[in-house]
């Protein structure tokens, strides 16, 4: 029996909305644990398949470690937790930052805007000279 | 496997992982281990079930953690704050005066 998969747990935890900190900490705390199992089970003289599956079963099944952490409210992350806030600062946050993000960059960034506003009005103004050129040299044809 | 702890056991698990924490800094292993060996086998929390409970206890400021690496692995290591001592006697106090009025119905079931 190979160890069981602690990064799926994982998943089901963070499906679950429980917070990434606390499900990847569960996760690596567990395999730390059936590791320890493991050990204390070869001490007593068992080995391979027969080690690992005790190990398992001293742990508990992946529903009931599962049921255990969905029972603690202040494990989920704040969106799960006070999904009535997550609702109304959400989108308020999102409003807030669409306008803000592209100024704030434009700020960041004023004098490489300057000059690539510079170039583009410069090509403008020799593509407008030479089509002005090309409409003359039409006309006077 | 270890029996498994009826429904009127909830909150006992936490009391337990408090007083032995309340001796010295331990990691999960190492704490169901002492739970099992201080209460006589009588009471064994489920093992990854400890977990919940640990990551609780820190998350309510009961608890902080710590990582440290032995023996080439990393274990994480709890240990109890103030706020933990603090709910650790009320704790205790809440479950010795149950324990009195348990002993004294089951000593005297007439006088109920």
């Amino acid at each position: 029996m190979p160890e069981p998969d602690f990064r799926a747990l994982e998943r089901r935890l963070l499906d679950g909305g429980i917070a990434t900190i606390h499900a990847r900490r569960i996760a690596d705390e567990l395999s730390g644990h059936w590791q320890d199992l493991c050990d204390e089970a070869t001490r007593a003289g068992l080995g391979g398949e027969e080690m690992s599956a005790w190990a398992s079963r001293q742990l508990g099944g992946e529903s009931e470690i599962t049921a255990a952490v969905f029972a603690r409210p202040e494990l989920k992350c704040w969106i799960y937790r006070y999904p009535n806030v997550a609702r109304v600062a959400l989108p308020v946050a999102y409003l807030t930052l669409l306008p803000a993000v592209p100024l704030a960059a434009g700020v960041h960034h004023a004098p490489l805007l300057a000059r690539w506003g510079a170039c583009l009005m410069l090509s403008a103004l020799f593509t407008a000279a030479l089509m002005l050129t090309l409409y003359l040299s039409i006309l006077a044809a | 496997m270890a029996q498994s702890n009826p429904p009127f056991m909830t909150g006992v698990p936490e009391l337990l992982v408090l007083r032995l924490l309340a001796k010295r800094d331990m990691y999960g292993y190492e704490l169901v281990k002492s739970v099992r060996l201080t209460t006589g086998e009588a009471i064994s929390i489920g093992e990854g079930v400890i977990y919940p409970v640990l990551h609780g206890l820190e998350r309510n400021g009961a608890l902080k953690s710590k990582r440290k690496a032995v023996d080439g692995r990393t274990r994480v290591y709890y240990a109890l704050t103030d706020k933990g001592r603090k709910r650790l006697e009320r704790l205790q106090g809440e479950w010795r005066r149950i324990q009195t009025g348990i002993t004294a119905a089951l000593e005297n079931p007439g006088h109920a």
